[in-house]
């Protein structure tokens, strides 16, 4: 009977399968996942290639199926559902198609054209897909796999190594299985996002808790796509993400690429290594024991966080091919953008290798202060870094955001150029255009939009610096206290009046004028509050006297910082509870300091931006800065030295350029 | 802003399994070129290429999209506001001619109704290993009412007459069929929420998304 059975195959193997090099065994799933599970990957490996190799001998036929013993059922031909033979069809259809991706990975590498490469890159796939049933193969994982292949044989050592550790570590007989389990611990976490049907176990990451069968499914990778753009871009950069979401291209379009493949065709193979080695760092320094592996829940969250980089390196980026840029390109110049991502060298030859870390320095910024500030000073390291203007060159806004009612709009002043300026520098046209911006009533006055026109407008204003500040600052006493929300001065004001999202058009010039001012306000308090938690946190000696626990207070203030940030980017009025953000005792003595060095500054029309470069000019100075420096995270500090060393610098040029407006 | 180089914009789709040759018969048709090994698609790409056909300049925005993506969640954006379709096969590979079925109930379901399609087996200059005769092709396309061709991307057979044939039907259907719909903006604006074609005159924008 047993021979009668091998007899069978035999021809099987003949007549349907010629094509392939390696036949698995039949029923694969219960054979080699019974043998090989995952994490005895060491020898299983070639365990399975001893098998196929020698199957037509040593194979026994599927034991648990029903028809076994059924001729009738048990036969190539048969159709039958229970006939074991469709186990063996589908894991020869299943290697026929990851052979052929295999086959066409990384075209210009020739490592990749190596036979034993492929046949151990095939192997490896399919391995995998017979421990995951219900994923099966999806085009992409090839590509990961491959990258975790040429790695780990790049370091492997021959026999001839001397040093018997490294041999047992990296031996290069071992290259295939140690891959393998590489593969499998990566594939942990990027699961979700190849995901294409609704899981069937139940630990499905798309499983909404609370109606899990009144939603249509939607894939996961759509998910991450759009938490990528409109959550997590959003709170960075709004007016990228308002540009992008106007533009039509939506996130899945590039996101499923960048995020199935972890980056290896925006970048060349190496810089893309340097990517991963960061996104792995994050994942290991987020698990504790109790999540890791068993439920990596959070994924690889970071990568999400090196897409929105991603997209605020192109977001003013001109290719000489492609001169349109994302933020003021059409649809198809987006889809460029976005779809072949440009090269982007950086502009000091000697930091030519930083380019990926810049993007992951970045990423780690923007996932640990997600918000409009962080991503500011991010297009300025863009700029300094990468030669990346901050802002578009073409002034390309549409036309409808000018709907202040031209008989309401103050008469517009002429700015001369300021003296230290060639006026051929001097944009003329584009404060007023900014402040209209800023005023106009049908803005929805969302915050964090308001937060990107007063930083554009602020650094005109800075550079039209002293003429301009008559122009605006009819609101008084600027220079009476840092903490402007609780000294009155908007206290005449009914709350509606105060801060209103109804956007109507029908509020007076001087109301929006108040309200510009008031989220002025409330950035620098909340700057001058995450100042003085950061220098408690980094410096608990220097800092002040008496002996309070600071580092809690101060990540009290951060909290409340938080919550007052997530308010007002939701469009709700957030209440700043002052004792909460500075202990009172400190703020007196700080209010005195300040007050004093105040009087020695110039008009501080542009306090605002003392939040946004976190070493401002007027009053905090170097020094400051480089105390923020040391309270950042050790993995990104060098970086950050850079950054805000050039942040001081450009802040301390008298009325140059901070935010890079000038060519 | 520059007045548009093409009058017309076409969104075409390129959908058949994984493997059949649509990344190559993009590049051949867009490029002029041909590569043995193509890296696999993910998710999706698109080239442009700007033809002209009876004086007026048509500009293709061609989408190439994954073989292994037929899932709904994913594939509806890619559907959305393309008006003509190129299915395809490949003439030594009997399982991606038999899925053409399969794909062709996607487009049913998830393309604007109307739209125009094309049914391609690519690989026809591989000869020794051909399994589906042209005859059965032209059968398959009859059945589903479609047009029918034979390509080679490889040596160039066929390509630039497929793609070409598709946007005279696409042009035929959308713009020769309303009558001065290039000179009027409004009807432009119509063209792009209705049909999905994207029109542009000689003094309007285009507007891009189509």
């Amino acid at each position: 009977m047993e021979g009668i059975f091998r007899l069978a195959e035999d021809e099987s193997v003949i007549d349907f399968e010629t094509r392939l090099t390696v036949i698995p065994v039949s029923s694969a799933s219960s054979h080699v996942q019974s043998e090989f599970e995952p994490g005895s990957t060491n020898t299983g490996l070639s365990h399975y290639q001893d098998n196929a190799d020698s199957n037509t001998s040593s194979r026994s036929l599927p034991s648990s199926s029903t028809g076994r013993n059924d001729w009738s059922l048990n036969n190539p031909l048969s159709l039958d559902s229970s006939n074991p033979w469709h186990a063996y069809f589908s894991a020869a259809e299943t290697r026929k198609i990851i052979r052929q991706d295999v086959e066409r990975t990384f075209p210009e590498i020739p490592y990749f054209r190596q036979i034993e490469v492929q046949n151990a890159l095939t192997n490896i796939l399919f391995l995998y897909t017979q421990g995951n049933g219900d994923l099966g193969y999806r085009q992409g994982m090839h590509e990961l796999l491959a990258c975790i292949y040429r790695v780990v044989d790049y370091d492997s050592v021959g026999d001839d190594c001397i040093n018997p550790q490294l041999q047992e570590l990296c031996a290069s007989s071992y290259v295939a299985a140690d891959a393998h389990a590489l593969f499998e611990l990566v594939m942990k976490y990027m699961e979700p996002w190849y995901e294409w049907q609704p899981s069937k176990s139940a630990s499905s990451f798309t499983t909404d808790k609370s109606s899990p069968a009144l939603k249509p499914y939607v894939a996961p990778i759509i998910n991450a796509c759009s938490s990528l753009r409109d959550e997590k871009l959003r709170s960075v950069d709004p007016f990228l993400w308002e540009k992008l979401r106007d533009g039509g291209v939506e996130p899945q379009m590039y996101g499923i690429r960048w995020l199935r493949l972890l980056f290896t065709r925006e970048f060349t193979l190496n810089e893309a290594m340097i990517l991963w080695d960061g996104l792995f760092a994050s994942v290991a320094v987020e698990d504790t024991p109790s999540t890791s592996l068993t439920s990596p829940q959070t994924g690889f969250e970071f990568a999400l966080w090196i897409s929105v980089a991603m997209l605020m390196r192109v977001r003013n980026h001109r290719c000489r091919t492609e001169p349109r840029q994302v933020v003021t390109g059409s649809y198809s110049d987006q889809l460029t953008n976005l779809l072949r991502y440009p090269s982007i060298p950086s502009t000091h030859d000697s930091k030519s290798a930083n380019v990926s870390s810049l993007l992951l320095t970045q990423a780690r910024s923007l996932m640990t202060y997600p918000n409009p500030s962080t991503g500011v000073s991010i297009m300025m390291q863009n700029r300094s870094e990468l030669g990346i203007p901050v802002q578009p060159r073409e002034s390309n806004f549409p036309k409808q955001i000018h709907k202040f009612p031209s008989s309401t709009l103050p008469p517009k002043p002429h700015f001369p150029a300021p003296g230290g300026l060639a006026p051929s520098l001097f944009d003329k046209q584009r404060l007023p255009d900014r402040i209209h911006r800023i005023l106009d009533g049908n803005d929805s006055l969302n915050i964090q939009r308001g937060l990107q026109n007063t930083l554009g407008a602020i650094s005109d204003l800075r550079k039209n610096l002293p003429d301009i500040s008559h122009a605006l600052s009819r609101n008084p006493s600027w220079n009476s206290s840092s903490i402007s929300l609780h000294n009155g001065r908007f206290d005449n004001l009914s709350p509606d009046k105060k801060f209103s999202n109804e956007g109507d058009g029908a509020k007076s010039y001087r109301n929006l004028e108040l309200e510009n001012t008031e989220l002025r306000n409330i950035f620098e308090t909340l700057g001058e509050a995450m100042e003085w938690a950061l220098n408690s946190i980094s410096s608990e000696e220097e800092a002040f006297q008496g002996g309070r626990d600071y580092k809690e207070k101060a990540l009290q203030c951060l909290a409340h910082v938080k919550e007052i940030l997530i308010k007002e980017g939701r469009g709700e009025r957030g209440e700043i509870d002052i004792q909460r953000l500075i202990d009172p005792a400190l703020r007196n003595e700080r209010s005195l300091q300040e007050n004093s060095l105040r009087e020695q500054a110039k008009p501080s029309l542009i306090a605002p931006l003392t939040i946004t470069s976190s070493g401002s000019d007027d009053y905090t100075g170097r020094s400051k800065s480089s105390r923020l420096v040391s309270s950042l995270p050790a993995t990104f500090s060098n970086e950050s030295t850079t950054i805000v060393s050039h942040l001081s610098k450009s802040v301390n040029i008298p009325q140059s350029d901070p935010l890079g407006v000038l060519p | 802003m520059p007045p548009p180089h093409y009058d017309f914009l076409i969104k075409l789709l390129l959908i058949g399994d994984s493997g059949v040759g649509k990344s190559c018969l993009l590049l051949r048709f867009c490029d002029d070129a041909w590569t043995p090994s193509f890296i696999t698609t993910i998710g999706i790409d698109f080239k442009i290429r700007t033809i002209e056909l009876d004086g007026k300049r048509i500009k293709l925005q061609i989408w190439d999209t994954a073989g292994q993506e037929r899932f709904k969640t994913i594939t509806t954006a890619y559907y959305r506001g393309a008006m003509g379709i190129l299915l395809v096969y490949d003439v030594t590979d009997e399982r991606s001619f038999n899925n053409i079925r399969t794909w062709h109930a996607n487009i049913e379901q998830h393309a604007s109704e109307g739209v125009n399609k094309i049914l391609i087996g690519n690989k026809s200059d591989w000869v020794e290993k051909k399994v589906i005769s042209e005859d059965q092709g032209k059968e398959l396309a009859n059945e589903l009412g479609v047009r029918f061709m034979e390509t080679s991307a490889k040596v160039n057979e066929g390509v630039e007459e497929a793609f070409f044939t598709l946007a005279r039907d696409i042009k035929a259907r959308l713009i020769d069929s309303q009558p001065e719909v290039s000179t009027s903006a409004n009807n432009a604006a119509q063209g792009s929420s209705g049909g999905g074609l994207n029109v542009n005159s000689a003094n309007a924008q285009p507007s891009g998304c189509c």
